[in-house]
């Protein structure tokens, strides 16, 4: 059951216009880089820029509007003899998996085409991340979509966590930093930037290019606590578990929601 | 028999249904009627658990279900508003659905000629007309030759033809022994199919019982006028 609902969502979706576009879209990006700076390591460093602003934004928006269109059709699924449960699995998945292929058709290509040998560890990382977030962000849509019935809420919703994350976020973490500089801060530094996964995309990323210039604060004290590959490691994991518990927690509203 | 038992609902602070008891008849039509937001499609959906009651109990032929999903294999749902994904087409979307009960679609060629829909199975649901849309809910409803129909305003939005044999094919279902519960706003539509009538107003049941009782005089609109005139004087 879960294998046909699986195949039906995927097969609408990689229809969508919304999919073909986000393809395309990763695939002229990075030609477009290469065609300015003909330098594959260049593209890397700019791609990684562009993922972490562009995933969040995409994943989220995606991922409210897709529960938001699926709404009455919901009805009909949850009319049919079989478990909630599955419906959202089918759904998170479908979703999932066609915007993660998205982004790897998309750069994976063109980073192909490229010739990306020399940097394929690196480029393993970037394209790993970008699922990671795809999923996070996924599962924070679906989230915030079962919890609020308005569709013009959830969009402001979901349009308000990205720019928070994004830009918000490291301006009060800074802030926070200076104001308590005269006290031993990695630590708490840590944990603060556990608590934001593009932080946390960032630093993986950047503790494998080892590019000082964009570690920033956090990702050097990753560096220095935990040592590059730990340093991936470590944040790793807690990008799995920013899957991992918003995905619980829209999946248990979605099981108590009213349709 | 599907007994509704002191089923209580409300949406934030707004009482929807409030202590509902009432008892759909088998092997008859039983309509639900009440104005809009009177709690007919919430009390629909908490049949199909797709909408979870604050308090109460349904049971179908003595079988508790809250909280249960395999009894909605002997349930056949049309829902109020059709609105299925862009890209799918009619033909698919029966298959959908077949594929998850996993069972023939009995009625599925049949329904389809009747409500002459053949030319627009293979086109994307995106590109069909509000009422051709109503037409497959339809016959994703019936299809599948089940003891228990609920359909939630099934002629809106059909044009006149359609609604004539949507209501003829309802007919056929009673009398091959189908329960069948269904809300409407259009009074005629309930004088010429129901057996049964079951009222709501403002969440509560003010009537429930055979169409005869309620249409004393012959005239379900007027009985029905008289009914609610006598609840706002209360």
């Amino acid at each position: 059951m879960l294998k046909t609902l699986l195949l039906q969502e995927i097969n609408d979706l990689l229809k969508s216009r919304w999919v073909i576009g986000y393809t395309l879209l990763f695939f002229i990006i990075i030609e477009s880089i290469y065609w300015f700076s003909g330098d594959i390591s260049k593209v890397l460093i700019s791609l990684t820029n562009i993922i972490l602003i562009v995933i969040p934004l995409v994943s989220l928006l995606f991922g409210i509007q897709h529960i938001y269109n699926r709404r009455e059709f919901n009805e009909i699924l949850l009319s049919q003899p079989i478990p909630r449960k599955l419906i959202f699995i089918g759904s998170f998945l479908s979703t999932s998996i066609v915007l993660s292929l998205a982004f790897l058709i998309g750069s994976g290509m063109s980073l192909l085409l490229r010739g990306v040998k020399g940097e394929l560890s690196i480029s393993l990382i970037i394209l790993l991340v970008g699922i990671l977030m795809t999923c996070s962000f996924l599962a924070l849509a679906y989230f915030i979509a079962y919890k609020q019935n308005d569709k013009a809420k959830g969009f402001g919703l979901g349009l308000m966590l990205w720019a928070i994350l994004l830009v918000l976020y490291d301006g009060i973490f800074m802030l926070l930093i200076y104001a308590f500089r005269d006290y031993p801060l990695e630590v708490p530094a840590i944990v603060i930037n556990s608590l934001n996964p593009i932080n946390l995309a960032r630093i993986i990323i950047t503790l494998k290019l080892d590019l000082s210039a964009m570690m920033g604060y956090t990702g050097a004290i990753y560096k220095k606590f935990f040592g590059s590959e730990l340093g991936i490691v470590i944040s790793g994991i807690i990008l799995v578990l920013w899957i991992l518990i918003p995905y619980y927690l829209a999946r248990l509203t979605f099981l108590k929601k009213d349709f | 028999m599907i007994d509704v038992i002191n089923i209580n609902k409300s949406f934030g602070k707004k009482g929807v249904l409030r202590n509902i008891n009432l008892q759909f008849h088998n092997h008859s039509i039983n309509a639900l009627l009440g104005h809009n937001g009177s709690g007919k499609t919430t009390l629909i959906k908490i049949i199909l658990n797709l909408v979870k009651p604050d308090s109460g109990n349904i049971q179908i032929n003595g079988k508790q279900i809250i909280n249960e999903w395999q009894y909605r294999k002997d349930i056949g749902y049309m829902v109020q508003i059709a609105n299925f994904p862009e890209n799918l087409t009619p033909i698919k979307l029966f298959e959908l659905i077949t594929k998850i009960r996993n069972i023939e679609p009995a009625n599925r060629d049949y329904l389809i000629e009747q409500l002459n829909i053949s030319d627009e199975l293979g086109k994307p649901l995106k590109n069909l007309s509000g009422g051709t849309k109503q037409k497959v809910n339809a016959v994703l409803a019936l299809m599948f030759d089940l003891p228990i129909l609920i359909l939630d305003e099934p002629t809106a939005g059909l044009d006149p033809i359609a609604s004539r044999t949507l209501k003829k094919i309802l007919i056929q279902e009673k009398e091959k022994g189908k329960t069948i519960i269904l809300t409407s706003h259009i009074l005629s539509d309930i004088e010429q199919l129901s057996d049964y009538i079951h009222i709501l107003n403002d969440g509560n049941i003010i009537f429930s019982g055979l169409k005869e009782k309620l249409m004393t005089n012959g005239d379900l609109e007027k009985a029905v006028s008289k009914l609610y005139l006598s609840f706002r004087n209360k």
